[in-house]
């Protein structure tokens, strides 16, 4: 579902670098978002920002950044492991557990910094199906802003990671 | 000062927040993760040398330096007193390890082995192939029930004190490291006690008491003439005429000092050191064992267990009797020792042990097999006290009997609360340094609760849940074990009738004790973190 009023206006808005290509926020229904460097630099703020800093959160293998073993997840370390024997049941609970410990974070971030525009605040974020295609798993992914902005985005996950 | 990398992002974000209003720099976002993080790891070294660096261009500079330093112009004046800096020593140990199949394996060189809650690395430092027929200097594969396993010599990949670890402590195969079929490793009996690279101000005290005499007279020469040999003498009490604790000079009639008379009493390990030995026991009954220790490891503490050989049970034998004497004999010159309770901890020391076993096949009462015991002990008692009654170095007026330091073994737990949900707490840093707080308490200091919750707040934690409870176990001289427990400040008592006060006894703490059954290992310095 796209985005109203969507604007490149980016005064009084904090500002990221945007690096997962394919998240416009005025594409109607899923959009596949993979990052990538090397195209024109940009910048991204509001919704397109906050699915970027989710999607860094989550894929993070917990334990990679030396100092900061906290930050991340392991939810590609279980998925890598054991892919081709999960179901898909088995792959939500994973996306649970690790969506459950992002959210937390993210919300203590907001609790601590309340001056952030609602639609760069989340509220919640859901697994709406996990897919694979040859040797690719697609997670369909939906993100709810505290303004009330809805996101859908597919994420492909390569199955050598 | 130094900081932490936590301390260097937050200077970062601080300033791009200052600077630059207008970038985000949330967890999670780009600007967070691919360069304040980044940049803080890089820029923190830096900063650290740095601040040691400019701390340090004189010995009055070195010794004021609130941080470690380790200058290059300490090192050229020590150089003037024919005195170098200790490059420190690595810990040492063996590894336990398992692996799935009965064949031959191979282990290179720099095999490394992580212990995954204090992130300490060890290594093997030469090849190693392993067979269950070795040749020459292969090691030996076992095979016990379905279990392979083979015992693989290891040492600390820094040299540093935290890293001796005790026995059964769990480790895993680092990133990059491969055996072939590897299904777990434990250590098997304690590490040896560890030496950081000594510090300016180490270096400096070393000069000093270098220059000084090191005939065995005062407590100082002695401690000077003892640091100086590769005997590992961490610290040193000298109990002597007038000291309450010398009884053994008022065995007498009329109960009074004779002089002439001392104990020394050292420590040659930083934390608690096992050692295992292989002793001859003797069947004397159904089930019943016994044999001898004496002098295979001088002045032990106890037994932690008791083993046939290559054997894989899980628990030691039971053993049924423990029973201390002492004996002078087998020595040209010997120390004036009347009693069991003077000869414990000394090299005199004799204990008689009857265990449990159930041998299979079945032997006859009076067979003898080899039993491998594992103990707590200071190293080189042994040769220590031989310095004091050998020809050379010995005050021929004197007695000074040398003995292992009585131990009290501490631990706690402590519960950290975080700043922030994404913080992380180095609860590995935090345990090895209150390890080396406590098993570095001089003779005569107290262990306090609040120096605790400073090596906690050095790591930007929240708060400290208190109070903090802190328990210790001292093994008196005659066996006995005495409880202490303190919320502020732990003492050690004074209980003269069992060698206890605080001229003879220091604080131990391991990283990991056994559990109730005595099967598993727990936390002895207990973290949690919320």
């Amino acid at each position: 579902m796209a985005i109203s009023n969507v604007s490149t206006d980016y005064s009084n808005r904090k500002r990221d670098i945007h690096i997962l290509q394919g998240v416009k926020a005025t594409q109607m229904g899923k959009a596949k978002i993979t990052p990538s460097f090397g195209k024109i630099s940009n910048y991204c703020a509001g919704v397109q920002k906050l699915v970027q800093r989710y999607t860094i959160s989550f894929f993070t293998i917990a334990g990679s950044q030396d100092h900061f073993a906290e930050f991340g997840t392991s939810f590609l370390q279980k998925i890598s492991s054991a892919r081709r024997n999960m179901t898909k049941e088995e792959i939500g609970h994973l996306f649970n557990f690790a969506n459950a410990k992002i959210i937390t974070e993210f919300k203590q971030y907001q609790a601590d910094n309340p001056d952030q525009p609602l639609d760069e605040q989340i509220a919640k974020a859901t697994l709406l199906n996990a897919s694979a295609l040859g040797d690719t798993l697609n997670l369909d992914i939906k993100i709810i802003t505290l303004a009330g902005d809805v996101v859908e985005f597919l994420l492909p996950l390569p199955e050598t990671l | 000062m130094s900081e932490t990398v936590n301390d260097t992002k937050a200077r970062f974000e601080a300033f791009i927040q200052e600077s630059y209003p207008d970038a985000d720099i949330a967890p999670g976002s780009v600007l967070s993760e691919l360069l304040i993080k980044l940049s803080a790891v890089v820029h923190n070294e830096t900063y650290t040398e740095i601040q040691a660096l400019s701390q340090v261009d004189s010995v009055e500079a070195a010794l004021a330096s609130t941080t470690d330093t380790f200058s290059p112009a300490i090192d050229k004046f020590a150089s003037n007193y024919l005195t170098v800096r200790s490059q420190g020593k690595k810990s040492a140990g063996k590894l336990k390890v398992y692996v799935a199949r009965n064949r031959a394996y191979q282990v290179r060189a720099n095999t490394t082995f992580t212990q995954p809650a204090l992130n300490l690395n060890y290594l093997a430092t030469v090849d190693y192939n392993v067979s269950p027929n070795p040749e020459d200097d292969e090691l030996q594969l076992y095979t016990v029930g379905d279990q392979y396993f083979f015992i693989l010599p290891v040492e600390a990949a820094e040299a540093g004190t935290q890293y001796q670890v005790s026995n059964k402590t769990k480790f895993t195969l680092a990133t990059g490291s491969n055996i072939v079929e590897f299904v777990s490793a434990e250590a098997y009996g304690n590490f040896t006690s560890g030496l950081a690279i000594e510090t300016d101000k180490e270096l400096i005290a070393r000069i000093k008491s270098g220059l000084s005499n090191k005939g065995l007279l005062s407590p100082i020469s002695i401690e000077s003439n003892l640091q100086a040999r590769d005997l590992s003498v961490q610290s040193l009490s000298i109990v002597g005429a007038g000291d309450e604790e010398m009884k053994r000079s008022k065995e007498n009639d009329f109960n009074i000092s004779t002089l002439g008379m001392a104990d020394v009493y050292v420590r040659t390990s930083r934390g608690p050191e096992t050692v295992t030995v292989t002793v001859n026991a003797t069947k004397t009954g159904t089930g019943t064992w016994e044999l001898e220790l004496t002098d295979e490891a001088p002045g032990f503490y106890r037994i932690v267990s008791i083993f046939p050989p290559n054997s894989n049970l899980v628990g030691s034998l039971e053993i049924a009797q423990e029973a201390y004497g002492y004996s002078t004999e087998g020595y040209d010159r010997t120390n004036t020792v009347k009693s069991a309770q003077e000869a414990r901890f000394t090299r005199y020391q004799t204990c008689s042990v009857e265990f449990v076993y159930a041998e299979s096949p079945l032997l006859n009462i009076g067979d003898q097999m080899e039993v491998e015991v594992t103990v707590s002990y200071q190293p080189n008692i042994g040769e220590l006290q031989s310095i004091f009654v050998e020809d050379e170095e010995r005050i021929a007026c004197a007695d000074y009997l040398v003995k292992a330091v009585v131990p009290c073994f501490v631990s706690l737990n402590l519960m950290i609360y975080k700043k922030y949900a994404t913080d992380t707490i180095p609860t590995d840093k935090i345990k090895q340094d209150i390890f080396n707080y406590i098993n570095t308490i001089p003779f005569g200091d107290d262990l306090h609760v609040s120096k605790i919750i400073d090596i906690c707040h050095n790591y930007s934690v929240k708060r400290v849940d208190l109070p903090v409870t802190i328990n210790g176990e001292i093994l008196g001289t005659d066996g006995s074990v005495v409880s202490i427990t303190n919320t502020d400040t732990l003492q050690i008592p004074t209980d003269l009738d069992k060698g206890i006060s605080k001229n003879t006894t220091q604080f131990f703490i391991d990283y990991y004790k056994p559990d109730g059954d005595g099967i598993n290992l727990i936390d002895n310095i207990g973290i949690e973190v919320l």
